[in-house]
């Protein structure tokens, strides 16, 4: 045991304080940001233009994921930024992220050991901000994951269940690996998702157990039959294992969709990625179905909405644009922050005006949803 | 109340149920080849298909209005006529001779009179509770107690049947996004789906999501019937129930089990037109071989009924298969030339009487042949990426499991058996509908139903029933060779 390095035994972390006033060790470089005053609350940057700061580094270790605690008023996407060591690269990798403005201090966990070209011997790391940013830098801490706790990351990635999702119909992700809890809690969030397919390790599996067989068999140890049950009852645990994997992730939609729809309070029911859509429509078609044709609004580029409401409204039927859109006299907007009423009672929409008739909600929903009338 | 609702599935399928079956036992003639509960599941499956093919053009034909009433005037025209036809044939072969063996009934079975060891039928026991408990909560669920917001489902079936069930009548066309009506292109899908649930509505007196979703679960479990009996015709009850527990452990195929689209009912159909030409080749006498081919010949036919790609895709693989069976069989002297003829009238006249109508309905409105787009004009292109999709698909995604690596691994250490036995009927059917479907997304603007995992996803659930029956198959030939 004590012939096994310090890395392997143990999670380790490198902090960047930066509270008190403190800089954290190392050659900083500060190009582009027009302030950056180390303050007792944190590194305060505010900046008119896009800038960055990086500092040297020698980790001396595997990083898997970076946390930053800061503060931001200001939602905007950064970027986390380091050197190749390779002479081929000469500018800098980069992975954007994004800060979402709130008063309040947040931690920003991002994972690395995904990312593409993430080399923890870099020599240099920082962080880039766009024009108008105002934060409070607090901490950046780089944690790397020792190779049991690797372990069981993976082993507990590949029992995570992604969520039921329109195209849960044409495809299922599946199990999929990762060895740091910071990408296992993000990796159904990409599509595909972060990580490796969990079915490398059990293709692996088989295919070591396959070439022990054959060389046990070809060296006349056991009998060929005898191989071939081995082989056959470890490809159908396997099976078992994956239908158990798959099984209890089909159960967990059918969970969800019976906690958070089916036994849900009333006014509160939300299925799926459509939140409050079946129980808004629901409430609303009342009033659409006798002013068919009705204008519907719903989130932009998804056109299940429209399709939705077609279907569950028929024979009323809506409409989103044309003579049509503009003669409807009732409307249901559902999900779209961009439209609303403005002072003058008109429909706008980003900004620009889609109905001139003096229109009023009738009822407001969740999920920046209205049921709208105009009068004209 | 639910109960109630779905207490409409009775008589909405009573009348299709009984057509199928009175049409199936008529086609079996004097060789009775179904098991008595597999002829009831595939007469579900193929009456429901039969009826609404019927009552389509009877609809469009008469311009009757689609109530109980017609309804129930068309299925019970439906069934007496096929009474009358049952009972012409039967008086006609008692006058010729007495009925063959039922190939049937000959593989006596039963999972508990066959002695088991307990740790068997324990495993059994758990793997059938579990495949119930996977299929009840999800499709009660996803079918029943949540509505269906997938974009076949809002788009194409549940919207078609509830213009059918709304209007009375086929009605082809839809206001548009901009309220101009205009022929919806969707309309262009055989209507068996949306019509069978016009008629649920029909017999119910409301659209109800619960009841007309639930046919969805009835062809999913039929399937799963159809490829039990086969299996255990061929390879007894043990193989049987794990081909069953195979089909109901592949994911993709539970959700589309379980969700309103219509690709495991168009499965239910190509394994029962594929499987019957399987049990021809392989059949002892001759009378169960035409028993078999008459059946294949109707489940061929009313693939056409059932989804576009039918027409265009498996139909011409299954008489391409059948054609081949056929000159086989006659030159093995297993059938007579003249059998041969009939034969190919059954299937010219079935697949002539579902294809012609269809067709000329198609043609008549303009609508375009080809799946979820037209095949016309079509220009050839390399698109890049297509064979990392379909790898990730078919081996490193959830879903199906291990179900590709066990059939590859079976076909070659299994060869001679895939390649130069009958089971070559269902290996070739696979390899062609499969690699025959390649090139359209690798060369045209069809790539987008691999890249995005669309078409290329369903395409492998419609034939899923037959890759578990050949893979059930192979491993039972393993298998017994290993204990020898």
């Amino acid at each position: 045991m004590l012939a096994i390095p310090f890395s392997i035994s143990a999670k380790q972390s490198i902090v960047w304080d930066f509270t008190g006033g403190k800089t954290p060790p190392g050659k900083w470089e500060v190009r582009g940001l027009e302030q950056a005053v180390p303050e007792t609350g944190g590194l305060a940057i505010q900046t008119a233009k896009d800038g960055y700061m990086t500092a040297n580094t020698d980790f001396g270790q595997d990083i898997g994921a970076v946390t930053i605690t800061l503060v931001s008023t200001k939602s905007m996407e950064s970027v986390l930024l380091w050197k190749e060591i390779t002479s081929s690269h000469s500018g800098y990798r980069q992975l954007p992220f994004y800060i979402e403005g709130s008063e309040e201090e947040q931690i920003i966990s991002i994972d690395l050991s995904n990312a593409w070209k993430w080399n923890p011997r870099t020599q240099e790391f920082g962080i880039a901000l766009p024009s108008g940013a105002e934060i409070l830098i607090k901490e950046i801490r780089f944690d790397g994951w020792n190779v049991f706790e690797k372990a069981g990351n993976a082993a507990k990635s590949f029992w995570k269940f992604d969520r039921f999702t329109p195209q849960s119909i044409n495809f299922l992700w599946g199990p999929w690996i990762n060895f740091n809890p910071v990408a296992r809690g993000d990796m159904y969030m990409m599509d595909p998702p972060l990580g490796i397919p969990g079915m490398w390790i059990i293709y692996a599996s088989l295919a070591l157990l396959g070439f022990a067989l054959s060389a046990l068999t070809l060296a006349g140890k056991i009998g060929r039959a005898k191989a071939t049950t081995i082989f056959a009852g470890v490809f159908a645990a396997l099976w078992l294992v994956l239908d158990a994997r798959m099984g209890l992730e089909i159960l967990s939609y059918a969970k969800t969709d019976l906690n958070e729809f089916v036994f849900a309070e009333e006014g509160s029911r939300n299925l799926r990625i459509f939140r409050s859509f079946p129980e808004t429509a629901q409430d609303a078609l009342p009033l659409l179905s006798n002013n068919s044709p009705y204008f519907f609004i719903g989130p932009e580029g998804k056109s299940l909405y429209f399709s939705a409401m077609r279907y569950l409204s028929y024979p009323a039927y809506p409409v989103s644009s044309g003579p049509g859109f503009e003669s409807a006299k009732t409307g249901l907007v559902f999900a779209n922050a961009e439209t609303g009423i403005d002072e003058n009672g008109n429909l706008v929409k980003s900004g620009k005006i889609i109905k001139a008739d003096p229109c009023e909600i009738m009822k407001k929903y969740r999920d920046d949803s209205f049921l709208v009338q105009c009068s004209k | 109340m639910l109960q109630v609702i779905l207490f409409w599935l009775i008589p909405g399928l009573f009348l299709p149920t009984l057509a199928g079956v009175l049409a199936i036992r008529i086609l079996e003639g004097r060789a009775p080849v179904l098991f008595k509960f597999e002829r009831i599941t595939l007469g579900f499956v193929l009456g429901v298909t039969l009826t609404m093919f019927i009552t389509f053009f009877a609809q469009i034909l008469t311009g009757i209005k689609l109530t109980v009433l017609s309804h129930l005037i068309i299925q019970i025209s439906t069934v007496i006529a096929i009474v009358l036809l049952y009972k012409i044939t039967k008086n006609k072969s008692n006058e010729e001779k007495k009925p063959a063996a039922s190939a049937g009934n000959k593989i006596h079975y039963s999972l508990f009179t066959i002695h088991y060891s307990f740790l068997t039928r324990s495993i059994i026991l758990i793997l059938i509770v579990w495949s119930l408990l996977k299929i009840i909560l999800s499709s009660a669920t996803f079918l029943v107690l949540t509505p269906s917001f997938l974009d076949d489902a809002v788009d194409n079936w549940n919207l078609r049947g509830k213009v059918f069930f709304t209007e009375r009548r086929i009605k082809l066309d839809l206001p548009n996004e901009k309220g101009e009506t205009e022929i919806y292109p969707l309309s262009a899908y055989p209507p068996t789906v949306p019509l069978i649930k016009a008629e649920l509505s029909a017999f119910a007196g409301k659209w109800d999501e619960g009841l007309i979703n639930s046919i969805h679960l009835l062809w999913y479990l039929s399937t799963i019937i159809l490829v039990y009996f086969a299996i255990k015709r061929s390879a007894g009850g043990i193989f049987a129930l794990l081909g069953a527990y195979m089909l109901t452990s592949i994911p993709l195929y539970l959700m589309h089990g379980t969700n309103p689209y219509a690709d495991a009912f168009l499965s239910a159909h190509i394994f029962a037109a594929i499987s019957m030409v399987y049990f021809a080749v392989t059949a002892d006498n001759p009378e169960e071989k035409k028993s078999f081919l008459r059946l294949g010949a109707l489940s061929a036919a009313l693939l056409i009924f059932t989804k576009n790609e039918a027409l265009l895709i498996h139909l011409p693989v299954i008489l391409a298969i059948t054609a081949v069976s056929l000159f086989w069989l006659k030159k093995k002297n297993k059938l007579q030339t003249s059998e041969c003829v009939k034969i190919i009238y059954w299937y010219s006249g079935f697949v002539l009487a579902v294809a012609l109508p269809w067709i000329i309905f198609k043609l008549a409105n303009g609508f375009a042949f080809g799946n979820a787009q037209a095949l016309s004009g079509i220009k050839l292109s390399w698109h890049p990426g297509i064979m990392k999709a379909v790898f990730y698909n078919t081996f490193l995604e959830g879903n199906w499991l291990l179900l590709f690596p066990l059939l590859l691994i079976l076909l070659v250490i299994r060869r001679k058996d895939a390649f130069k036995t009958p089971l070559l009927v269902l290996t070739a059917f696979l390899l062609i509908i499969y690699f025959g479907q390649m090139p359209l997304y690798m060369f045209t603007f069809l790539y987008t139903e691999a890249v995005n995992q669309t078409g290329y996803s369903r395409g492998l659930v419609q034939i899923v029933p037959i890759i578990v029956m050949l893979a059930a198959l192979l491993l039972e030939k393993l298998i017994r060779q290993e204990q020898v």
